[in-house]
Protein backbone atom coordinates (compact mmCIF):
# COMPACT_ATOMS: atom_id res chain seq x y z
CA UNK A 1 0.00 0.00 0.00
CA UNK A 2 2.99 1.78 0.65
CA UNK A 3 4.13 4.05 -2.44
CA UNK A 4 7.67 4.55 -2.98
CA UNK A 5 8.38 8.16 -1.17
CA UNK A 6 11.02 7.15 0.48
CA UNK A 7 13.38 5.81 -2.51
CA UNK A 8 13.76 9.16 -4.30
CA UNK A 9 17.30 9.87 -4.97
CA UNK A 10 19.26 12.68 -4.29
CA UNK A 11 18.26 15.50 -7.12
CA UNK A 12 21.79 16.43 -8.03
CA UNK A 13 23.93 13.83 -7.01
CA UNK A 14 26.58 14.63 -9.72
CA UNK A 15 27.26 18.11 -8.55
CA UNK A 16 29.97 18.55 -5.20
CA UNK A 17 28.50 20.01 -2.00
CA UNK A 18 30.41 22.64 -2.39
CA UNK A 19 29.45 24.48 -5.64
CA UNK A 20 27.30 27.29 -4.41
CA UNK A 21 24.29 26.07 -7.30
CA UNK A 22 24.10 23.19 -5.72
CA UNK A 23 24.13 24.54 -2.07
CA UNK A 24 21.20 26.39 -3.37
CA UNK A 25 19.21 23.67 -5.01
CA UNK A 26 19.71 21.54 -1.87
CA UNK A 27 18.09 25.12 0.21
CA UNK A 28 15.24 25.06 -2.06
CA UNK A 29 14.47 21.63 -2.09
CA UNK A 30 14.68 22.13 1.92
CA UNK A 31 12.43 25.15 2.23
CA UNK A 32 10.30 23.22 -0.52
CA UNK A 33 9.54 20.07 1.93
CA UNK A 34 8.96 22.61 4.37
CA UNK A 35 5.99 24.38 2.97
CA UNK A 36 4.67 21.14 2.23
CA UNK A 37 5.70 19.43 5.50
CA UNK A 38 3.76 22.85 7.17
CA UNK A 39 0.26 22.01 5.65
CA UNK A 40 0.99 17.72 6.02
CA UNK A 41 1.68 18.08 9.80
CA UNK A 42 -1.62 20.32 10.35
CA UNK A 43 -4.71 18.62 11.79
CA UNK A 44 -6.78 17.55 9.12
CA UNK A 45 -10.40 19.46 9.42
CA UNK A 46 -13.28 17.81 10.80
CA UNK A 47 -15.01 18.83 7.47
CA UNK A 48 -12.92 16.42 5.58
CA UNK A 49 -13.02 13.51 8.18
CA UNK A 50 -16.77 13.67 8.34
CA UNK A 51 -16.99 13.45 4.51
CA UNK A 52 -15.64 10.14 4.57
CA UNK A 53 -17.59 9.25 7.10
CA UNK A 54 -20.89 10.89 5.20
CA UNK A 55 -19.53 8.91 1.99
CA UNK A 56 -19.32 5.58 3.69
CA UNK A 57 -22.70 5.48 5.42
CA UNK A 58 -24.13 6.52 1.85
CA UNK A 59 -22.37 3.95 0.48
CA UNK A 60 -23.26 1.26 3.42
CA UNK A 61 -26.95 2.16 2.97
CA UNK A 62 -26.80 2.09 -0.69
CA UNK A 63 -25.33 -1.76 -0.23
CA UNK A 64 -27.86 -2.61 1.79
CA UNK A 65 -30.65 -1.41 0.02
CA UNK A 66 -29.56 -3.09 -2.94
CA UNK A 67 -28.37 -6.21 -1.76
CA UNK A 68 -30.31 -6.70 1.34
CA UNK A 69 -26.95 -7.78 2.88
CA UNK A 70 -25.30 -4.83 5.36
CA UNK A 71 -22.42 -6.68 5.96
CA UNK B 1 -19.91 -8.76 1.30
CA UNK B 2 -17.43 -5.94 1.18
CA UNK B 3 -14.01 -6.96 3.30
CA UNK B 4 -13.15 -3.34 4.61
CA UNK B 5 -9.21 -3.96 4.11
CA UNK B 6 -9.95 -5.14 0.30
CA UNK B 7 -11.51 -1.30 -0.10
CA UNK B 8 -9.19 1.24 -1.41
CA UNK B 9 -11.40 3.80 0.03
CA UNK B 10 -11.00 3.05 3.40
CA UNK B 11 -7.16 3.99 2.59
CA UNK B 12 -8.54 7.51 1.59
CA UNK B 13 -8.20 8.84 5.00
CA UNK B 14 -4.44 8.15 5.16
CA UNK B 15 -3.96 10.88 2.26
CA UNK B 16 -5.93 13.70 3.38
CA UNK B 17 -3.01 15.12 4.78
CA UNK B 18 -0.95 15.01 1.63
CA UNK B 19 -3.91 15.55 -0.43
CA UNK B 20 -4.38 19.05 1.52
CA UNK B 21 -0.02 19.53 1.19
CA UNK B 22 -0.48 19.65 -2.13
CA UNK B 23 -3.38 21.22 -2.94
CA UNK B 24 -1.98 24.36 -0.70
CA UNK B 25 0.98 24.26 -2.73
CA UNK B 26 -1.58 24.42 -5.90
CA UNK B 27 -3.93 27.42 -4.80
CA UNK B 28 -1.95 28.85 -2.36
CA UNK B 29 -5.24 29.45 -0.22
CA UNK B 30 -5.98 27.40 2.58
CA UNK B 31 -10.13 27.76 2.05
CA UNK B 32 -9.67 26.83 -1.97
CA UNK B 33 -7.47 23.96 -1.45
CA UNK B 34 -9.64 22.05 1.18
CA UNK B 35 -12.50 22.88 -1.47
CA UNK B 36 -10.90 21.31 -4.00
CA UNK B 37 -9.35 18.15 -1.39
CA UNK B 38 -13.19 17.86 -0.86
CA UNK B 39 -14.43 17.71 -4.60
CA UNK B 40 -11.15 15.37 -5.12
CA UNK B 41 -12.45 12.75 -2.39
CA UNK B 42 -15.76 12.49 -3.48
CA UNK B 43 -15.14 12.11 -7.29
CA UNK B 44 -11.80 9.08 -5.91
CA UNK B 45 -15.28 7.81 -3.87
CA UNK B 46 -17.58 7.61 -6.57
CA UNK B 47 -15.09 6.64 -9.31
CA UNK B 48 -12.87 3.87 -7.23
CA UNK B 49 -13.77 1.19 -10.12
CA UNK B 50 -11.71 3.21 -11.90
CA UNK B 51 -8.87 2.53 -9.52
CA UNK B 52 -6.42 -0.37 -10.17
CA UNK B 53 -5.98 -2.40 -7.03
CA UNK B 54 -2.41 -2.90 -6.65
CA UNK B 55 -1.29 0.51 -7.85
CA UNK B 56 -0.64 3.67 -6.22
CA UNK B 57 -3.39 5.13 -4.78
CA UNK B 58 -1.75 8.57 -3.90
CA UNK B 59 -0.48 9.25 -7.03
CA UNK B 60 -4.01 8.55 -8.30
CA UNK B 61 -5.84 10.68 -5.71
CA UNK B 62 -3.14 13.74 -6.48
CA UNK B 63 -3.94 13.23 -9.90
CA UNK B 64 -7.72 13.58 -9.50
CA UNK B 65 -6.83 16.49 -7.58
CA UNK B 66 -4.33 18.27 -10.06
CA UNK B 67 -6.84 17.43 -12.73
CA UNK B 68 -9.93 18.65 -10.85
CA UNK B 69 -7.52 22.28 -10.38
CA UNK B 70 -6.56 22.60 -13.65
CA UNK B 71 -10.06 21.95 -14.88
CA UNK B 72 -11.11 24.79 -12.55
CA UNK B 73 -8.82 27.02 -13.00
CA UNK B 74 -9.08 26.84 -17.02
CA UNK B 75 -13.34 27.61 -15.52
CA UNK B 76 -13.02 30.72 -14.05
CA UNK B 77 -10.04 31.89 -14.94
CA UNK B 78 -9.81 33.71 -11.25
CA UNK B 79 -6.83 34.93 -8.99
CA UNK B 80 -6.29 31.90 -6.53
CA UNK B 81 -3.58 33.31 -4.96
CA UNK B 82 -4.14 34.86 -1.95
CA UNK B 83 -3.13 38.27 -1.75
CA UNK B 84 -4.54 39.56 1.19
CA UNK B 85 -3.59 36.57 3.37
CA UNK B 86 -0.75 35.33 5.45
CA UNK B 87 2.07 36.06 3.07
CA UNK B 88 0.88 39.72 1.85
CA UNK B 89 2.14 40.40 6.15
CA UNK B 90 5.40 39.16 6.07
CA UNK B 91 6.56 41.72 2.73
CA UNK B 92 8.78 44.15 5.04
CA UNK B 93 10.09 41.47 7.57
CA UNK B 94 13.81 41.58 6.98
CA UNK B 95 15.36 37.80 5.89
CA UNK B 96 17.37 36.22 8.36
CA UNK B 97 21.26 36.78 8.20
CA UNK B 98 22.16 33.10 9.13
CA UNK B 99 23.09 31.98 5.55
CA UNK B 100 20.22 30.11 5.07
CA UNK B 101 17.68 31.48 2.40
CA UNK B 102 14.73 33.45 4.61
CA UNK B 103 11.88 31.74 4.49
CA UNK B 104 9.52 34.45 3.72
CA UNK B 105 11.63 35.62 1.08
CA UNK B 106 11.27 31.79 -0.42
CA UNK B 107 7.74 31.62 0.35
CA UNK B 108 7.00 35.16 -1.37
CA UNK B 109 8.78 33.64 -4.21
CA UNK B 110 7.06 30.46 -4.29
CA UNK B 111 3.67 32.41 -4.40
CA UNK B 112 4.76 34.19 -7.78
CA UNK B 113 5.36 31.07 -9.81
CA UNK B 114 2.77 29.51 -12.18
CA UNK B 115 0.88 26.49 -10.61
CA UNK B 116 2.24 24.56 -13.18
CA UNK B 117 6.06 25.35 -11.95
CA UNK B 118 4.86 24.89 -8.12
CA UNK B 119 3.41 21.71 -8.71
CA UNK B 120 6.57 20.29 -10.59
CA UNK B 121 8.82 21.40 -7.67
CA UNK B 122 6.39 19.67 -5.09
CA UNK B 123 5.89 16.50 -6.39
CA UNK B 124 9.57 15.99 -7.43
CA UNK B 125 11.45 18.76 -5.22
CA UNK B 126 8.67 18.04 -1.73
CA UNK B 127 6.35 15.05 -1.75
CA UNK B 128 8.56 12.28 -3.09
CA UNK B 129 7.38 11.18 -6.28
CA UNK B 130 9.98 10.12 -8.85
CA UNK B 131 10.18 11.70 -12.24
CA UNK B 132 8.33 8.68 -14.27
CA UNK B 133 5.65 8.98 -11.14
CA UNK B 134 5.10 12.90 -12.01
CA UNK B 135 4.76 12.60 -15.51
CA UNK B 136 2.23 10.20 -15.51
CA UNK B 137 0.30 12.03 -13.09
CA UNK B 138 1.05 15.14 -15.18
CA UNK B 139 0.59 13.20 -18.49
CA UNK B 140 3.47 14.66 -19.88
CA UNK B 141 6.60 13.22 -21.04
CA UNK B 142 9.42 12.69 -18.18
CA UNK B 143 11.96 14.61 -19.75
CA UNK B 144 8.92 17.21 -19.77
CA UNK B 145 9.16 17.06 -16.42
CA UNK B 146 12.76 17.37 -15.90
CA UNK B 147 12.97 20.36 -18.05
CA UNK B 148 9.44 21.99 -16.63
CA UNK B 149 11.47 21.23 -12.70
CA UNK B 150 15.21 22.95 -13.71
CA UNK B 151 13.09 25.63 -15.41
CA UNK B 152 10.86 26.09 -11.99
CA UNK B 153 13.90 26.02 -9.92
CA UNK B 154 15.62 28.34 -12.07
CA UNK B 155 12.66 30.92 -11.89
CA UNK B 156 12.50 30.71 -8.41
CA UNK B 157 15.95 31.49 -7.98
CA UNK B 158 14.99 34.39 -10.11
CA UNK B 159 12.63 35.59 -8.17
CA UNK B 160 14.66 35.43 -5.22
CA UNK B 161 17.64 37.71 -6.97
CA UNK B 162 20.34 34.27 -7.18
CA UNK B 163 21.11 34.54 -10.66
CA UNK B 164 22.96 31.07 -11.52
CA UNK B 165 25.82 30.07 -9.50
CA UNK B 166 25.92 33.45 -7.00
CA UNK B 167 26.82 32.49 -3.68
CA UNK B 168 23.29 32.80 -1.88
CA UNK B 169 25.01 33.27 1.70
CA UNK B 170 26.47 36.39 2.06
CA UNK B 171 22.74 38.02 2.20
CA UNK B 172 20.99 39.94 0.07
CA UNK B 173 21.41 43.75 0.04
CA UNK B 174 18.75 46.20 0.87
CA UNK B 175 18.35 47.41 -2.21
CA UNK B 176 17.32 43.89 -3.86
CA UNK B 177 15.54 43.27 -0.44
CA UNK B 178 13.37 46.41 -1.09
CA UNK B 179 13.00 45.71 -5.25
CA UNK B 180 11.70 42.36 -3.58
CA UNK B 181 9.33 43.56 -1.41
CA UNK B 182 7.70 45.92 -3.61
CA UNK B 183 7.15 42.97 -6.74
CA UNK B 184 5.56 41.24 -4.14
CA UNK B 185 3.06 43.66 -3.98
CA UNK B 186 2.58 43.85 -7.67
CA UNK B 187 2.18 40.62 -8.05
CA UNK B 188 -0.74 40.47 -5.07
Amino acid sequence: MLNKAGSKKKMYPDMADSNPKSKIMGQIDENLKRIYNETLNEQVPDKLMQLLDQLRKKSDQAAADTEGDPS
Amino acid sequence: MRAPSEDPRDELVKHLAPLRAFAFSLTRNMAAADDLVQDTIVKAWTNIDKFTKGTNLKAWLFTILRNTFYSSVRKHRREVADPDGIHAQSLFVKPDHDGRLAYRDFQRAFDQLSPEHREVLILIGASGFSYEEAAAMMDVAVGTVKSRTSRARRRLSELMFLADGEDAFSGVDQASLTVMGRSGIEAA
